[in-house]
């Protein structure tokens, strides 16, 4: 290729770029922006910009902005007027801001101080052909004295023109927008009202919106970080009451937020419902006063779900979009303060008012839970408060790390259920690691207390621990054994017999995840096709083969000490049948088909023999 | 927390949405029981529903097999059922079960092919094209070593129509890269129909990971480390992520030990040697297992004697002191277990490719080519 391009064969010639305005328009409006709405945001940050300009050179200046709805008259269209006293342009930087895309005064030699300033791309302005064929502006510049008005007439098609007048305005700017066709429902007050409170509810310059005769200012009402205060109870309410509106929605309570990185105040919220773990909280954001978005994610940390905020940050930086920020370190700073304080609040609270710790933690303990498993950050915060369900009844893990060296956990809610009345009656302390994120939360707290011992049980296991039969004891079980073992294979149970508390037990049903999984193979397999059955049944043979289910008579339960007494096979058939029916049932297992007959069968043979002794005393 | 069942059961569903791990798979089996036990058969259908997405995302094939024939059932006893309690398209979903079952050596040829005709009558009675139907007969040819039927189904396959029930594009892509690489031999057409995918433009759940793993297998045993490399350290997360993986991983294992990334390998192996022990989807695993072998023998052909590997204590090899392993056991015990499966599925199978594949391991191990020092840095 690049012997062609040598030079001697062709001369190159140096081309501009032609830009299609209306190209750029669709794609700002179609890709950058979230709707047409925003030329109302880029309109007051210009005018906030412009205001802030002009204070760098005149301290004292006072800012204002207004906002004028003209309505529909005769043919025109709508109009709206949107005026700043702030530093205004020079027929010299109209040529040169705005007329070209891209352009900005706010990124060069003039911007003294860069960061006062949130405008930066020099694109904003073009969002007002999202909702007008031309804009008009007249502005004077407050730079320099005698400078005349310059007229401004951009057009959507890309041309425009200058023209310097003769009028003697002040300095400062006016924006004039006629609405397009189809545009009109921009124009009207009450959606012009509503955006410019959207947007500049936070702005300490002064808005006012007219309308005709009638004026209003837009933003008088200050945020309660900036209020003072007489008593902390009333402090609490206009928090309170400020969330309350903001968000249309009610908060438990509040935190007074305040970083120096990144110049962030605000106030985060405690949410009053639960939260999903895969929703993360939208908080509501202004830059500088101005509203960036209200559906920013990244400005805390992940596993503060549980609050909502609203915050105005100066120095972060808005992605061109200007609807959430970049992921710099001044914003990772800022997250790790914000983080700070969430985690103060929360230790404090547990320190005065742990009850309600407790309930934010109850609320929200799904959200909790799952970050709090992969987040060791996270788990440092919660991990304490977070609460199982144990042989002791329910506990919060910082108790039991109190209480033991040693945790004890079962890795299924099945296996919870086999061990927990055994277990209960011997004292022995063991959680339910069953239910998502709980054995994640456990392998964190080992991961985290290096020094603490953390313990799979499983119900095997358990009943490996219990207590042995001497030989002679044994003999007297044999014949109960054996028919158990022969009654029983078809289920895929195995018998044995021990000694445990209670002994108001008469079995434990013990299984784990193997035979768990066979039952449910053979359970479907009653449903399926034969195409299906045969595949569920080399399953059912695969998995059962290895491990059976277990059905452990209790040597010192007083049924069991009968039943050992009982030499008629059929009858010992029969009652073996029914406690392992009973033990499933016990143990909230499904029933098969086959195992739902023996129960009815039972419990009839069972009312059959009741009526049979009431029979005999007639 | 709530007592209701029906709340605990979409809690669970909730909280495994996209989670694809052991816990999530347990989690909701809990939740078919609960539903079970209540005899709710709404709910069983919205457990097992999630539970065949997870568990076949999460490399448990078999709990997701289970649920899905429970769910046929039921639509076949009470066909509205299907509008009524199902969030996905249930056919959609019979192609991962289909092609899933030839991970279990103990399931017959025979019921195999029972089940892709089962789902051959299925796709037909809803009017949808033969497309995925067609892809798993492919993979069962050369699964069952029927190799002058390879092209036949592959040409068959792309003239039919895509109608939305195929695999997505991405896969389809991957797919038509295996075709070039393992049947006609063609490292560079290959490399050029997975263009799309090296460069970001398709991708979904396996792909890129997919492609990249293979890839890196076959551009090594063609001599260009440097590449295969490359498309190692980038799909090395995906290696690692769930026991769903096992295959990526070994293939990583394997091919770090043959470019002398010892270290590497061994942290691979760590991170899923735990899942792969109790794997149940056997050829998955196998592949792993293959990984781990061809590890432990080139670590004792260089005369290493122990090695330090954090385990957890279920591990089928016992370790002399805490964390220390003897290289020797861990090479005899993959070799032994490599053998032990190889003959499951030939005998399965009625062919001899998995014990040619632990053949050919062993050819590899003859060929390490270290990576050129300045590819080494990390
Ligand atoms: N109300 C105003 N007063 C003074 N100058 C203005 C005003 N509005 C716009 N300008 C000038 O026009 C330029 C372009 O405005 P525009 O909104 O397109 O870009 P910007 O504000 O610099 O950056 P951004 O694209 O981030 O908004 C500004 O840099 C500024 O010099
Ligand atoms: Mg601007």
């Amino acid at each position: 290729m690049s012997s062609y391009i040598t030079e001697g064969f062709f001369k190159l010639q140096q081309y501009q770029f032609q830009i299609h305005l209306g190209g750029i328009i669709d794609l700002l409006s179609h890709h950058l922006y979230s709707g047409p709405h925003v030329f109302i945001r880029e309109l007051m940050q210009n005018g906030v910009d412009a205001i802030q300009a002009r204070k760098q050179i005149e301290e004292e200046h006072q800012g204002r902005m207004d906002i004028q709805v003209v309505d529909a008259r005769d043919d025109l269209p709508p109009t709206l007027v949107f005026e700043d006293n702030g530093i205004g342009l020079t027929e010299e930087e109209v040529h040169r801001f705005l007329a070209t895309i891209g352009e900005s005064s706010k990124r060069n030699e003039l911007a003294v101080r860069r960061g006062d300033f949130i405008g930066q791309f020099g694109i904003g302005l073009l969002s007002c052909f999202m909702v007008a064929d031309e804009i008009l502006m007249i502005t004077r510049s407050a730079r320099e004295a005698g400078h005349p008005a310059v007229e401004w007439r951009g057009k959507s098609d890309g041309t425009y023109e200058v023209r310097l007048m003769e009028t003697d305005v002040s300095p400062g700017t006016r924006v004039y927008l006629r609405a397009r066709k189809g545009m009109e429902a921009y124009f009207t007050k009450d959606q012009v009202g509503k955006l410019v409170r959207h947007f500049g509810d936070l702005l300490s310059t002064p808005i006012y919106l007219s309308h005709g005769d009638w004026t209003e200012r837009i933003n008088d009402r200050r945020p309660p970080w900036e209020r003072v205060y007489v008593s902390s109870e009333e402090e609490r309410r206009s928090y309170l009451e400020y969330g309350n509106d903001l968000f249309g929605q009610h908060f438990i309570d509040y935190i007074p937020l305040r970083s120096e990185a990144g110049g962030v105040v605000g106030a985060a919220y405690v949410l009053s419902q639960a939260t999903s773990p895969k929703v993360k909280s939208h908080h509501r954001v202004y830059l500088k006063g101005m509203l960036l978005s209200d559906q920013v994610e990244n400005l805390l940390p992940d596993w503060a779900v549980f609050v909502r905020c609203v915050v105005n940050a100066e120095h972060l930086r808005p992605v061109a979009s200007r609807e959430g920020f970049y992921e710099n370190e001044e914003l990772e700073a800022t997250r790790t303060v914000l983080g700070e304080t969430l985690r103060a609040y929360l230790i404090r609270l547990a320190e005065r008012a742990p009850h309600r710790l407790q309930d934010i933690i109850q609320l929200h303990h799904m959200a909790i839970c799952s970050l709090a498993a992969h987040d060791e950050e996270c788990f440092r915060v919660f991990g304490d408060f977070i609460t199982f369900e144990t042989t002791m009844g329910r506990m919060t893990l910082g108790d039991c790390r109190k209480r033991y060296d040693t945790i004890r956990y079962a890795s299924s809610v099945d296996e919870f259920r086999q061990i927990a009345q055994v277990a209960a009656s011997q004292n022995l302390c063991i959680l339910n690691a069953g239910y998502v994120y709980n054995r994640e939360l456990l392998s964190m707290l080992e991961q985290v207390e290096p020094d603490l011992q953390v313990e799979q049980v499983d119900a095997a296991n358990l009943t490996h621990h219990l207590e042995d039969l001497t030989l002679e004891e044994r003999e007297k079980a044999f014949l109960l054994l054996r028919t158990a073992d022969l009654t029983l294979q078809p289920y895929r149970t195995a018998s044995d017999i021990k000694k445990f508390e209670p002994t108001t037990l008469p079995t434990i049903y013990t299984s784990n995840e193997q035979a768990n999984f066979a039952r449910q193979a053979r359970l479907t397999k009653e449903l399926a096709d034969d195409t299906w059955g045969g595949i569920l049944n080399a399953f059912e043979n695969e998995y059962a083969s290895s491990q059976y289910a277990q059905l452990c008579f209790n040597f010192k339960n007083r049924l069991i000490q009968r039943l050992m007494k009982i030499q008629d096979r059929t009858v010992l058939k029969r009652v073996v049948e029914m406690l392992y029916v009973q033990a499933l049932l016990m143990g909230h297992h499904p029933l098969s088909d086959k195992e739902m007959a023996l129960l009815n069968q039972g419990l009839l043979q069972m009312i059959d023999a009741v009526l049979g002794q009431e029979g005999d005393f007639e | 927390m709530s007592t209701d069942y029906r709340q605990r059961i979409e809690e669970i569903i909730d909280a495994a949405d996209g989670e694809e791990s052991d816990r999530a798979v347990a989690a909701l089996e809990e939740a078919v029981r609960l539903a079970d036990v209540h005899q709710d058969i709404e709910w069983g259908f919205k457990a097992r529903e999630s539970l065949v997405q997870v568990a076949n995302f999460s490399g448990h094939g078999d709990k997701s097999l289970v649920a899905f024939s429970w769910i046929l059932a039921q639509i076949d006893k009470n066909p509205e059922y299907e509008d009524r309690y199902l969030r996905y398209d249930l056919m959609w979903r019979y192609k991962w079960i289909a092609s899933s079952l030839t991970n279990f050596p103990h399931i017959s040829k025979e019921q195999i092919l029972n089940v892709v005709e089962d789902m051959e009558r299925r796709y037909k009675e809803r009017g949808l094209s033969m497309r995925a139907v067609e892809r798993i007969r492919y993979s069962l040819a050369k699964e069952f070593g029927w190799e002058d039927k390879v092209e036949e189904h592959f040409e068959r396959w792309q003239s039919l129509p895509q109608d939305g029930s195929q695999d997505c594009e991405a896969c389809e892509t991957d797919f038509i890269m295996d075709h070039y690489l393992f049947h006609r031999n063609d490292l560079d057409q290959a490399l050029e129909i997975a263009r799309p995918i090296l460069e970001g433009r398709l991708s979904c759940i396996g792909v890129p990971g997919n492609t990249l793993t293979t890839l890196m297998m076959e551009l090594f045993e063609a001599g260009r480390v440097e590449e295969a490399d490359r498309m190692q350290r980038k799909s090395h997360r995906y290696a690692t992520k769930n026991a769903d993986r096992l295959w990526a991983a070994g293939k990583h294992i394997q091919f770090l030990t043959l470019t002398d990334q010892l270290p590497r390998a061994i942290r691979i192996f760590e991170k899923m040697a735990s899942a792969a022990v109790k794997s149940r989807e056997l050829s998955n695993r196998h592949t792993f297992i293959r990984g781990a072998r061809t590890l432990f023998l080139r670590m004792a052909d260089r005369g290493r004697k122990k090695v330090k590997l954090r385990l957890a204590t279920d591990f089928p090899v016992a370790c002399d002191e805490p964390y220390r392993y003897d290289v020797q056991a861990l090479g005899d015990w993959f070799s032994w277990e490599a053998e032990r499966v190889a003959d499951l599925f030939d005998a399965r199978n009625g062919t001899s490719d998995y014990h040619d594949e632990l053949k050919e391991d062993l050819e590899l191990m003859k060929k390490i080519q270290p990576l050129p020092r300045k590819a080494k840095v990390e």
